[in-house]
C-alpha cells in the first residue's frame, strides 16, 4: 500500500531569518533581506547586492569539532536540518533518510577560501549534516541547478511513498558564491539593487544563500509519533526539455506543472496558489507567465495568486526552492500568501495576479512550487492542506 | 551611423549564429531575427575583444536592434579614446 506523505518539521536560515517565527514575519510583512554584498570585494564592479545571511554562525544551531574547516553551505544545509529536526521533535536519525539538492557545494575550495578538498564534491554537504546528526539510511544528493530543492523533496517523497523510509529529511543549499555572482553579472543578469519579478521594468536577479530543509514523513509515522503537520505532499512533476543552456522553455515549464497535477491526482482549478520560480530576469518570468497562462486559462487565472519570494529573498540557488516550499508549507498553514515586492509597473506580457506588495490572506487548500533551473531541469511540487 | 561598426557587427552575429549576413536586417529586433537574450550576451563577448571594450551593466537590456548596437558601441569607443587620449596627455605631463 502507497504511504500519505506529510511534512511535520520545517528549518531556514535565509537573509530574513534563521527560525520559522522570524522567516514567515519578514516574508508576510514584504522585508527584503537584500543588502550590500560584504563577503567579497565588489568595487570594481558595477553590481553590489545579494541576499547574504549577516552574522552566520552555525555553532548556534550545533557543534561540530571542526567546524572552522567547513564550507558554508556544509554549516547552512546542517543548520538548517538540525532546526528542521527539532521542529518535529526527531531524537534518533538512524533509520531517517536524506536527500539534499545543491548547486554551489564546496565550491568554496575552488575560490580558495577553505583548504581541505574532501569538501569540496556537493555529496560532501549531505555527508557533513549525516555526520553531524548520525544518519545511516538512504542518502542521496542532488545536483539539479535551481531546482535542487524540489527535486530533493520529490525524491523524498517518493522513498516514504513506496514505502522504503518513514522520514527522510528533505530540501537544499547554498552559500553565495563569488563564482555564482560573477557568472550572472557576465550574463547581464543582475538586478542592481532590487528584485522585481513580473514588472515591466525588471532588470534580472540578486544572487542569495541559505538552506531550507523539511521534515517528510508518512501518515502513519506522524501520526504514532503524534508529530505536528504542516501539509500534506501531494506529489510532484518534472521535465527536462533540453531547450537552453540558460533559458526556459514554454513547453518545458507547461509539461513540468502539467506533470505534477496528474501526478499529484488534482485539476488545474484545485490549484489556490502558486509559488512561482519568479526570478525577475526578462525571459524566465516571461516563459513562466505564459506557460501558466496556457495551462491554467484565463478564467482560472483571475482567481489564482502567483507571487514570487525572491523578491525579498534573491536567488538562493540551490536552495531556492526548497525555502519558497517551505514558504508554501507555511502560507497553507498560516492562511497567508506572501507577497511579490517591488511590484510597480504591470508588464502585458506578465499580467498575472502576483499578490503586489502586500501580503494576502487567504485559506489554501491546494498550492503548486515552481522551480526552473539552468539547462531545462525543471521540477513543480503540490503540497495541500492536510485533512 | 558608422557603416565599418556595422559592418563587423553583422559579420559577428553572422559568425556566431550562422544567420546569413544578407538576412540581417539592423533595423529588426533582435528577437524577431531569431536572437535570444543569451545569444545576444555571446555577440557581446566577442564584440568586447574585438574592440577590447567592456559593455557596462546598464543599457544592454534596452538594446533591440543592430543598429542601436552599434550606436551604443560607437559611444563606448569613444569613450574609451577620450580615456586613452586623457591618460596619454597626463603621461606626457608627467614626463612618462
Amino acid at each position: 500500500m502507497e504511504n500519505r506523505v506529510v511534512v511535520s518539521g520545517l528549518g531556514i536560515v535565509s537573509s530574513l531569518g534563521s527560525s520559522i517565527d522570524e522567516f514567515w514575519s519578514n516574508l508576510t510583512e514584504g522585508k527584503s533581506g537584500i543588502s550590500q554584498v560584504s563577503s567579497f570585494d565588489t568595487s570594481n564592479l558595477e553590481r553590489h547586492y545579494a541576499g547574504e545571511v549577516k552574522e552566520f554562525d552555525p555553532s548556534k544551531f550545533y557543534s561540530f569539532s571542526d567546524m572552522a574547516l567547513m564550507p558554508r553551505t556544509h554549516q547552512l544545509a546542517a543548520s538548517a536540518t538540525v532546526l528542521a529536526a527539532g521542529d518535529a521533535c526527531l531524537k534518533d536519525f538512524k533509520d531517517v533518510g536524506l536527500a539534499l539538492g545543491s548547486l554551489v557545494g564546496g565550491l568554496e575550495y575552488v575560490e580558495g577560501l577553505t583548504k581541505d578538498i574532501s569538501t569540496y564534491p556537493v555529496n560532501s554537504v549531505s555527508a557533513h549534516v549525516c555526520d553531524v546528526l548520525g544518519i545511516e539510511s538512504g542518502v542521496y544528493t542532488l545536483s539539479c541547478a535551481c531546482a535542487a530543492g524540489n527535486y530533493a523533496i520529490s525524491l523524498a517523497y517518493d522513498m516514504i511513498k513506496s514505502g522504503k523510509e518513514d522520514i527522510v529529511l528533505a530540501g537544499g543549499a547554498d552559500y553565495f558564491s563569488m563564482s555564482i555572482f560573477l557568472s550572472f553579472y557576465r550574463l547581464f543578469s543582475l538586478s542592481a539593487a532590487r528584485c522585481q519579478p513580473f514588472d515591466k521594468n525588471r532588470r534580472g536577479l540578486l544572487p542569495a544563500e541559505g538552506a531550507g530543509m523539511l521534515v517528510l514523513e508518512s501518515l502513519s509515522s506522524a501520526k504514532r509519533r503524534g508529530a505536528r503537520i504542516y501539509a500534506e505532499v501531494l506529489g510532484y512533476g518534472t521535465s527536462v526539455d533540453a531547450y537552453h543552456a540558460v533559458i526556459p522553455s514554454e513547453e518545458g515549464v507547461y509539461s513540468c506543472m502539467m506533470n505534477a497535477l496528474d501526478y499529484s491526482g488534482v485539476a488545474a482549478s484545485d490549484i489556490d496558489y502558486i509559488s512561482a520560480h519568479g526570478t525577475g530576469t526578462v525571459p524566465n518570468d516571461y516563459v513562466e507567465c505564459k506557460a501558466i497562462k496556457k495551462l491554467f486559462g484565463e478564467k482560472l487565472l483571475k482567481n489564482l495568486p502567483v507571487s514570487s519570494i525572491k523578491s525579498m529573498l534573491g536567488h538562493a540557488m540551490g536552495a531556492a526552492s526548497s525555502i519558497e516550499a517551505l514558504s508554501c508549507c507555511l502560507a497553507i498553514d498560516k492562511a497567508f500568501i506572501p507577497p511579490t515586492i517591488n511590484y510597480e509597473t504591470p508588464d502585458p506580457d506578465c499580467d498575472i495576479d502576483c499578490v503586489p506588495n502586500q501580503a494576502r490572506k487567504k485559506a489554501l487548500d491546494v498550492v503548486l512550487n515552481n522551480s526552473f533551473g539552468f539547462g531545462g531541469m525543471n521540477c513543480s511540487v503540490v503540497f495541500s492542506r492536510f485533512s | 551611423m558608422n557603416e565599418k561598426i556595422r559592418k563587423e557587427v553583422i559579420e559577428t552575429i553572422s559568425n556566431l549564429t550562422k544567420i546569413p549576413k544578407e538576412a540581417i536586417d539592423p533595423a529588426i529586433s533582435f528577437r524577431d531575427a531569431g536572437l535570444d537574450s543569451f545569444a545576444l550576451v555571446e555577440v557581446v563577448f566577442s564584440l568586447e575583444n574585438y574592440y577590447d571594450i567592456t559593455f557596462p551593466q546598464e543599457g544592454l537590456l534596452d538594446i533591440v536592434t543592430v543598429n542601436e548596437l552599434v550606436d551604443f558601441i560607437e559611444k563606448l569607443l569613444a569613450e574609451k579614446e577620450k580615456t586613452e587620449s586623457d591618460s596619454g596627455t597626463k603621461e606626457a605631463k608627467d614626463g612618462k
